[in-house]
């Protein structure tokens, strides 16, 4: 039956668009008239604001080069220099000012349609290359996809919700903090209130799940700022080598026994003996304090034992400049299908008082998946970080 | 006569809980007589056993209390019957 739920769930998100609606986009050029440039049937214009001094836009101007070559039928780019010519700056200013623009950053910048960018990047570039395929109503160059029932639909508002719920899912495979939850839930089954027991737990989970996703949240919102090539390097460093250090303790643990390592005896005891001092605490409220703390603190410290999903996921957000709304609600979906193996653990456990324990097979075919996973993200993030910002 | 069989777990590792369930259903077909031990709970009762730094650990005893073999590591029900020699 749960497996039954799972996969309606997932077909559901598969077709159903989790971001807005797709809206069709019309074609609507605002700088034509004010640069009186021609505007061509069956063709958009890109308008180019440069400085012969600004090394960024040296970078802007090789990737229109790339973008002149493969949209040459769709698309015309007039570039227009602003430092040695007063017109063209005069142009960009009105052109600002049409678009109500304040950055400070004069140049480059760059306009399609009703869109404009300031500046340059990689998460730019992805934009303004997405902003040519919205305008260009034709199929090979879409990002749209017909979908039954719904009409067009972006392929990236499908494809972010199933790399969350399957994301989401690997990562909860993790032991990190597994052993936590089993030790209290252990420790519950000893309190003669059940109700108290539920509650407990269930503060522990949500306080838990929450921790993992303000973390998340943390890490997107930093890489969403920083803009910095070798930064991003050193993240995909990272992720290939957690992903590799994953593969490798497969091969390695796999001829070995199966089952619980013995290790740090101290941190096990010491949480164990806050456990049990939280339990008999007479006070409910305090109780409740305590395991909040406690999921606090033990959730922040094996975040490093995990970390290397959740920059995966972070930084697939940030590629894709997925902000506001859309970010919040695709991390908590990653922390539900995190969660979701914790919670049926709880819930089995509680209901038939006697704790349950996922065979270790589970955990490592989850260490291969996510390993290959991490490696395959790694060597993307590096040599073609385009590819991840899913247009396919 | 029933065996007797030791099994030294921890309630924080899966495997042993994994483990336990299959004991228990071999209880319920087999003459087996099942002694718990908890790593933590009962340190020193644990300490004379010699245990390693993996759990769970399943130790066959004869009818004086001596160790006779021990399996180490989550195991399969099938695995744990082919050791205890009822299949």
């Amino acid at each position: 039956m749960r497996k039954k739920i799972l996969w309606i769930m997932l077909i559901v998100l598969c077709v159903f668009p989790m971001h807005v609606f797709a809206i069709e986009e019309t074609y609507n050029d605002k700088v034509a008239p004010i640069t009186e440039t021609k505007m061509e049937n069956d063709k958009i214009n890109l308008y180019f604001f440069k400085s012969n001094t600004c090394i960024v836009c040296k970078k802007e101007e090789e990737f229109l080069e790339l973008v002149k070559e493969k949209y040459q039928d769709y698309v015309t780019v007039y570039t227009f220099e602003t430092t040695d010519d007063e017109k063209n700056a005069e142009y960009l200013s009105k052109v600002k000012e049409a678009f109500g623009s304040n950055q400070t950053k004069t140049v480059p910048f760059t306009v399609i349609g009703e869109k404009h960018f300031d500046g340059f990047s990689t998460p730019i570039k992805a934009e303004i290359e997405d902003a040519i395929k919205e305008y260009i109503e034709i199929g090979e160059y879409s990002n749209k996809i017909e979908v039954p029932f719904l009409g067009k639909v972006d392929k990236t508002d499908v494809s972010i919700p199933l790399v969350a719920v399957i994301f989401g899912y690997i990562d909860g495979f993790n032991p990190c903090a597994m052993w936590i939850l089993l030790f209290l839930i252990n420790l519950l089954f000893t309190l003669e209130n059940k109700k108290k027991s539920w509650i407990l737990g269930f503060i522990f989970l949500s306080i838990s799940g929450f921790v993992y996703f303000l973390s998340m949240l943390g890490i997107n919102l930093i890489l969403s700022v920083i803009a910095v090539d070798w930064i991003k390097i050193a993240i995909a460093i990272f992720i290939l080598g957690t992903g590799i250090w994953n593969l490798t303790k497969y091969f390695k643990n796999r001829k070995q026994e199966a089952g619980c390592e013995v290790i740090d005896e101290k941190k096990r005891k010491k949480i164990l003996t806050k456990i049990q001092t939280i339990l008999k605490y007479k006070s409910f409220l305090l109780s409740c304090i305590g395991i909040a703390i406690l999921a606090i603190t033990v959730n922040l410290v094996e975040l490093t034992c995990s970390l290397g999903f959740p920059m995966v996921f972070t930084e697939l957000l940030a590629l894709n400049n997925i902000t506001g709304f859309a970010r919040i609600f695709y991390l908590f979906l990653y922390i539900i299908f995190y969660m979701l193996d914790d919670i049926i653990i709880f819930t089995i456990s509680m209901l038939t008082l006697q704790a349950t324990g996922i065979t270790n097979r589970y955990n490592q075919i989850s260490k291969v998946i996510s390993g290959v996973i991490m490696i395959l993200m790694g060597m993307l993030l590096i040599i073609k970080p385009e590819w991840l910002m899913l247009n396919f | 006569m029933s065996k007797k069989i030791l099994v030294i777990g921890a309630v924080w590792c899966p495997s042993c809980l994994v483990v336990n369930q299959h004991l228990k259903k071999i209880q319920k077909e087999y003459d087996i007589c099942i002694e718990n031990l908890d790593y933590d709970f009962d340190e020193e009762k644990v300490k004379q056993y010699d245990v390693g730094t993996k759990l769970p650990i399943i130790i066959l005893k004869d009818e004086r209390n001596k160790e006779i073999k021990r399996l180490v590591g989550e195991k399969t029900y099938q695995e744990i019957l082919e050791w205890l020699g009822e299949k």
